[in-house]
């Protein structure tokens, strides 16, 4: 039993299913759409490893899908992805039994990959740089606001002052 | 580029996803750059290859750019 167990767990494979749901798809049925998916994987005894959820993306060319003889052409969709692990098995099919035949999805992509975090993470200059003016700017804002019920015109005035003042220091210092 | 984008930015995974990292390695017309033009080390432009075929496949990156 403990080798069968052990042959489970070393077959087991992970996965990344990325899928685009029809953009005709209501915002409240979307969250729907994504349950059938991960029931459809946890039915075949798939573990969840991490996901992306679904977000409206501009396609970066037109996609076309046949019904009845009546093409209908799509520009955006829904674009979200699952990690998980499963047995190569079951995950052929799951593809064919599941995601292809679900009407909803205009397209899908099934991959073996790993189960760590795979997108690039960068962090340019440019941003370290905004997200730094912004939180001070916020805070400095705050201490004027908490003063401002007893505070006359004159001493907002000499903040206010006081602020640019420390604001051309901070530019000089840079 | 002078040396491999990858090994430079510390990304250890080339994700098919990430369609503004891989747009680089696209020239106007939308083909793949050349290894020559990429400076990539053979391994990550075979990785970069596969995964601007994943992402045109998906629509997240054109077959061609007019």
């Amino acid at each position: 039993m403990t080798e069968e167990n052990n042959n489970e767990v070393t077959d087991a494979q992970v996965y990344e299913l990325g899928y685009h749901i029809l953009p005709t798809v209501v915002a409240d049925d979307l969250e729907g759409e994504v349950a059938k998916v991960r029931n459809a994987i946890e039915a075949r005894g798939g573990s969840f490893i991490t996901e992306g959820t679904p977000e409206m993306t501009t396609l970066a060319f037109p996609m076309f899908i046949n019904n009845g003889g009546k093409k209908t052409k799509y520009e955006t969709a829904y674009f979200g992805w699952i990690k998980f692990e499963m047995e190569p098995a079951k995950a052929v099919a799951l593809e064919r039994e599941d995601i292809k035949t679900n009407i909803q999805v205009l397209r899908y992509i099934l991959i073996k990959t790993t189960r760590e975090e795979t997108r690039a993470q960068l962090q340019t200059e440019q941003n370290t740089i905004l997200r730094e003016v912004k939180t001070t700017g916020t805070i400095e804002r705050k201490v004027v606001e908490e003063e401002g019920g007893e505070v006359s015109e004159e001493q907002v005035e000499e903040a206010i002052e006081e602020l640019v003042g420390e604001e051309k220091k901070e530019e000089a210092a840079v | 580029m002078s040396a491999d984008y990858f090994s430079q930015n510390g990304i250890k995974y080339i994700d098919y996803k990430d369609a503004d990292v891989l747009k680089q390695f696209l020239n106007p017309h939308g083909r793949i750059k050349s290894r020559a033009q990429t400076n990539l080390t053979a391994k990550h432009q075979r990785d970069v290859t596969t995964a601007i075929k994943r992402a045109r496949e998906m629509g997240l990156l054109p077959y061609i750019i007019k």
